[in-house]
């Protein structure tokens, strides 16, 4: 229930956001609608809502980020702040969580400060459905790392939007890793002046949505590397869309997904440069192993440039699983899914740049493995 | 290839358009359609043909997904009329920059009459009958597809419409009611024609539908390369041309369709191409659009069964005001099949490119190889290119590839070329003709010297 | 006088100044070698003669005659008689290697209807197979064939003067040798600036003169002697 004491300003917003979903599409984007599918599993409405505390979604060292940080409820705001405006939404999901979310935070990051402690967002959701909306500003200067685990279970639904600004000469890595036995839906908007590490690891076993949009300005840095492992009957709809506004921007996505059994990845990876992205470079890979007769991915690698200051490069694949190498692993004594299990890992891991955040790694070696277990099953 | 008498500018239709004198009004109905199928006095099944897709013309929309097609007005088309009354009568009314063009690519003055309409060139009876000659001796059919409807029927209704349905997409409804001209082939079992066979070069070219119908039949383990189209641009009074190209080739055949496509910018080119491929069949697009205000063509290959092959090499320019939507899909039905894509994009101007292509494999088409190559030039930043390469895989036994780059000329490149000499104009056309290369070695000597002089011609705005 | 002039050439990249004030004569008929360390700006020179746009001229000047040539295009320089054989040969894809030398020489020198056999001839002589010429432009020539590619378009153009910038590196001692009794045969008729960080090449050929650069300037010229010093005491000493 929204909450008698919300303020007038959020409840006009709420009600402009249902008016935008209605208009919007649920694909922004012409060429994307034909492969829109199992769109009812992206509502919510059906669910009863669940309000939680604050506590349950962030957590931090209280010590180490003491004075670093301000965090605020969007409920308790007296006018809308001004990152409302910064963002347009995209599609209809994103404004219906817009207009529904029941935690709403804005955290803002103080200028010069350097924490290499993770501060977690865990979006949690043990029945039900959890609707967020998370503004994180970050200052000038300053290095932080951000932790978002999302964790739906088999019959919840977890809908989050985050929306990020980054300051000049700032360093943001952001890690996603989105475990869902259930529903899931991420939305996450950036817009840098900074540098941006950006590492994610999907395993929903349901349904997940994952779109992530990024708007660079002068002098920005991006890089991202995104794993996907799929089994079951799983579904991922993912759309990973970077925009190089202005200048000497440099960005390089790499994407790796392992489809096995019936499961299903829809990848949408998107450059874009602008007339005004002078100097600027971009480069995208996609490769798949299909490690199944029913699995399918469909991946579309769009290049859009209206520049001509600039390189862009895009490279992608489909392979089925080495069978030499296969081969060479069992005749070391391996059975056969503990070779794919070893095989897969390997290729899965190495999206993953080893120079990064060890805490980071750790984690994602540790999501990998425990998605790998199925196999052992 | 053995080089015979051969002028490419000498083949013609002259008995298919004579006939029709009547122009219809602008403007669309079944009536029309009906009315078209009557004065060609056509069987009854392809009258029903026309107005069946007549009816999927009415109720599909124009697609969104690609270029602005907004603009174009139905109501405004001449559906049918006799070609040569939509040129103008008098060389001196033609643009200045087609006549201007003509004169640059070098075409023979007689030729640029009969290119711009005033005058009507017939082939050198010798010459035609000589090739008709050695082609009735193979057993070949060649002729346009009107008269293959009358004396073909047999051979026509069995392929006629199946493999692009007239109802696969609102051109290819138009084109499947109002269809007119176009070229029939017929190449009987395990023989290989042995020139390439060109209905419309150049003269041709200026008398060729806004809607017509081309049908490629090769049977077991035949081999025929055809060519359409001409390098000098065709200039034509109405804005719509809207082409059905089908080619089935069955086991072991083999199919090369050149195409160079150069409208004059004020044209749509919506066009459907679509290959099937039997058993250790190889289908080859070579496809290049130079004009046109907005051109859709994606050559389709189907590969139906084991051992299938297509190859598909397309080049697009697109200069000011142009938007050239292009790609190329293939399907992959049947396992141990294989595909292979190069694009190569020019824009330039503010001329816009787009690649837009599918690879798709089936669940069962195993050990299925494809690898896609695209690659776009880019030389303002009014000018815009984009790549959509969807690949729709749905067996694990298949390995697919796709790389894309885009970039403009570099900088060190012109600089070596203009320090051995070259200006910069002459160096830019070197690295843009190195970058279509590939393209050009796949055309007939004529027409590559007159494909270079083209894109020289295009080249000129380039230069800051 | 057919030489090239250099006064007090100042030249800086991204706003970085990579020459401070260059002075130096490269005459025709003579040949002068430039030594010197890695990044002394020997290369910044050659491309800044030739006219590569990437550099700006902040002052200086060079002349060739009498003529300005900062103000000519870097076809106008060609076609004056300026060649640089670059370090690092571009690669252009689809660019037919023949007709890049044909179309090359018949803008410089007119048509010839005995180039194509003359290019073969050389490239024989340059142990260059004629294979290459059905390649792309320095597509899959490795390193010594992409420097042996320059050198014949050295004797094809026959410039007035010619500019190797670290010509003798990736090439074997065999192809050294050549290079020089090539450049002593050539240098009747063309001036070389020959920028090298090799003492190989120094065997072979007998420089006329012989210049030192460090930190965007020639700190010493000389004569012959200067190498002596230099294989003898290394640059060390001089700078």
């Amino acid at each position: 229930m929204k909450s008698k004491s919300e303020p007038d300003w959020l409840l006009g917003y709420r009600k402009e956001e249902k008016e935008a979903a209605d208009k919007l599409n649920l694909e922004d984007r012409k060429i994307f609608l034909k492969y829109l599918e199992r769109e009812n599993e992206l509502y919510f409405n059906e669910l009863q809502e669940k309000s939680r505390e604050l506590d349950n979604l962030l957590y931090y060292d209280k010590e180490a980020f003491k004075d670093k940080l301000e965090i605020k409820n969007i409920k308790d705001l007296e006018e809308k702040p001004e990152q409302f405006y910064k963002f347009k939404d995209k599609d209809r999901i994103e404004a219906l969580i817009n207009s529904n979310f029941e935690e709403g935070i804005i955290i803002t990051f103080k200028d010069n400060i350097d924490i290499n402690k993770p501060f977690t967002i865990k979006q949690a959701v043990n029945s039900g459905r959890k609707i967020t909306k998370i503004i994180l500003v970050i200052g000038k200067n300053s290095k932080i790392y951000i932790d978002n685990e999302v964790d739906s279970s088999k019959n919840a639904y977890s809908g989050q939007n985050i929306y990020i600004v980054l300051g000049e000469d700032s360093e943001l890595n952001f890690m996603l890793v989105d475990s869902s036995k259930g529903r899931s839906i991420t939305n996450l908007n950036l817009i840098t002046k900074g540098k941006v590490n950006f590492l994610s690891l999907l395993t929903n076993e349901k349904i997940g949505r994952n779109r992530l949009w990024i708007n660079m300005l002068e002098h920005s840095e991006v890089n991202i590397q995104q794993g996907l492992i799929g089994n079951g009957e799983s579904y991922f709809d993912v759309e990973s869309e970077i925009i190089h506004s202005e200048k000497n921007t440099n960005s390089k996505l790499d994407y790796k997904a392992v489809l096995d059994n019936s499961s299903k990845a829809v990848y949408k990876g998107i450059i874009r440069q602008e007339k005004q992205a002078t100097n600027s470079y971009a480069y995208l890979s996609e490769h798949s192993l299909i490690l199944d007769k029913n699995a399918k991915s469909i991946s579309v690698p769009s290049l859009e440039i209206e520049t001509n200051e600039l390189k862009a490069y895009h490279s992608a694949s489909s392979q089925p699983l080495d069978k030499e190498v296969l081969f060479y692993a069992m005749s070391r004594g391996l059975d056969k899914n503990a070779a794919v299990k070893m095989i897969v890992t390997g290729f899965i891991e190495s999206v993953f740049n080893k120079e990064e955040n060890a805490t980071f790694i750790d984690a994602l070696k540790n999501s990998i493995e425990n998605k790998m277990e199925y196999l052992s099953n | 290839m053995e080089k015979i008498e051969f002028d490419y500018s000498k083949y013609d239709f002259k008995n298919s358009t004579a006939k029709y004198k009547i122009i219809f009004n602008e403007g669309l109905s079944e009536e029309v359609v009906r009315d078209i199928s009557k004065l060609k006095n056509e069987p009854e099944w392809m009258t029903k043909f026309r107005t069946n897709a007549y009816k999927f013309f009415v109720k599909r929309p124009v697609p969104e997904w690609g270029a602005d097609l907004s603009k174009i007005n139905f109501e405004n088309i001449t559906y049918f009329a006799r070609a040569t009354d939509k040129k103008t009568n008098n060389w001196d009314d033609l643009p200045d920059d087609i006549r201007e063009t003509y004169n640059r690519l070098g075409i023979p003055e007689a030729e640029k009459k009969s290119l711009s309409g005033v005058e009507v060139m017939y082939e050198s009876e010798v010459v035609y009958n000589s090739i008709k000659k050695e082609l009735e001796e193979l057993g070949v059919i060649f002729c346009d597809t009107d008269t293959a409807v009358r004396e073909h029927p047999e051979l026509v209704k069995k392929y006629f419409g199946k493999v692009i349905s007239p109802n696969d997409n609102k051109f290819a409804a138009l084109n499947s009611a109002v269809w007119s001209g176009g070229s029939f082939i017929y190449v009987p079992k395990g023989v290989k024609v042995p020139m390439p066979l060109q209905a419309y070069f150049r003269i041709n070219a200026a008398n060729m539908g806004q809607f017509e119908r081309t049908l490629i039949i090769a049977d077991e383990g035949a081999d025929v390369t055809y060519i359409e189209g001409c390098t000098a641009p065709v200039y034509s009074k109405d804005s719509l041309h809207a082409a059905v190209v089908e080619v089935i080739a069955h086991k072991n055949a083999h199919v090369k369709y050149i195409t160079v496509q150069n409208w004059s910018s004020d044209v749509y080119n919506l066009v459907t191409k679509r290959a099937f491929a039997y058993e250790n069949a190889f289908v080859e697009w070579i496809d290049a659009n130079m004009g046109s205000k907005v051109t859709e063509k994606y050559p389709s290959v189907y590969l139906m069964e084991p051992g299938a092959k297509s190859n598909v090499l397309s080049v697009a320019l697109a200069n000011k005001g142009q938007h050239q939507d292009t790609g190329t899909k293939a399907v992959h039905l049947a396992p141990n099949t294989s595909s292979v894509i190069r694009s190569k994009s020019i824009c330039l101007n503010g001329g816009r490119t787009t690649y837009r292509g599918l690879v798709k494999v089936k669940k069962g088409a195993t050990d299925v190889k494809s690898s896609t190559r695209c690659d776009a030039l880019i030389f303002d930043d009014f000018s815009r290119t984009d790549t959509y390469p969807y690949m729709e895989i749905d067996e694990e036994e298949s390995t697919i590839s796709h790389e894309a780059s885009v970039g403009k000329i570099g900088d060190e490149q012109l600089f070596y070329l203009e320090s051995r000499g070259l200006s910069e104009l002459e160096s830019i056309n070197m690295i843009v003709l190195g970058f279509i290369a590939e393209f050009v070695d796949e055309l007939p000597i004529e027409f590559a010297v007159e494909f270079n002089r083209l894109i020289k011609i295009n080249m000129e705005g380039a230069v800051g | 006088m057919e030489q090239i002039e250099i006064k007090g050439l100042e030249v800086s990249v991204n706003q970085k100044k990579v020459l401070n004030g260059v002075n130096l004569l490269v005459q025709r008929g003579k040949i002068h070698v430039l030594m010197g360390p890695n990044g002394s700006g020997k290369s910044t020179l050659a491309n800044v003669i030739m006219g590569n746009p990437k550099y700006t001229v902040n002052a200086g000047s060079i002349k060739f005659g009498d003529e300005d040539i900062l103000k000519l295009k870097v076809n106008e320089r060609a076609k004056r008689g300026i060649f640089l054989a670059f370090q690092e040969p571009v690669e252009i894809s689809g660019v037919n290697t023949m007709n890049f030398l044909v179309t090359a020489y018949t803008n410089l020198k007119g048509k010839n209807p005995e180039l194509r056999k003359e290019i073969t001839k050389k490239m024989e002589e340059l142990n260059l197979s004629e294979l290459f010429l059905k390649r792309s432009l320095n597509e899959g020539f490795s390193g010594g064939e992409k420097k042996r590619f320059e050198l014949l378009q050295v004797m094809l153009l026959k410039p007035k003067i010619a500019i190797l910038d670290e010509i003798d590196s990736g090439m074997d001692i065999d192809s050294v040798r050549m290079l020089g009794e090539i450049t002593k045969n050539l240098s009747e008729d063309t001036g070389f600036l020959m920028i090298t960080h090799n003492d190989h090449i120094l065997d072979h050929i007998k420089p006329d003169i012989v210049s030192i650069m460090k930190d965007g300037k020639i700190i010493r010229s000389g004569d012959y002697q200067l190498i002596e010093q230099i294989k003898k005491e290394g640059y060390g000493k001089l700078i």
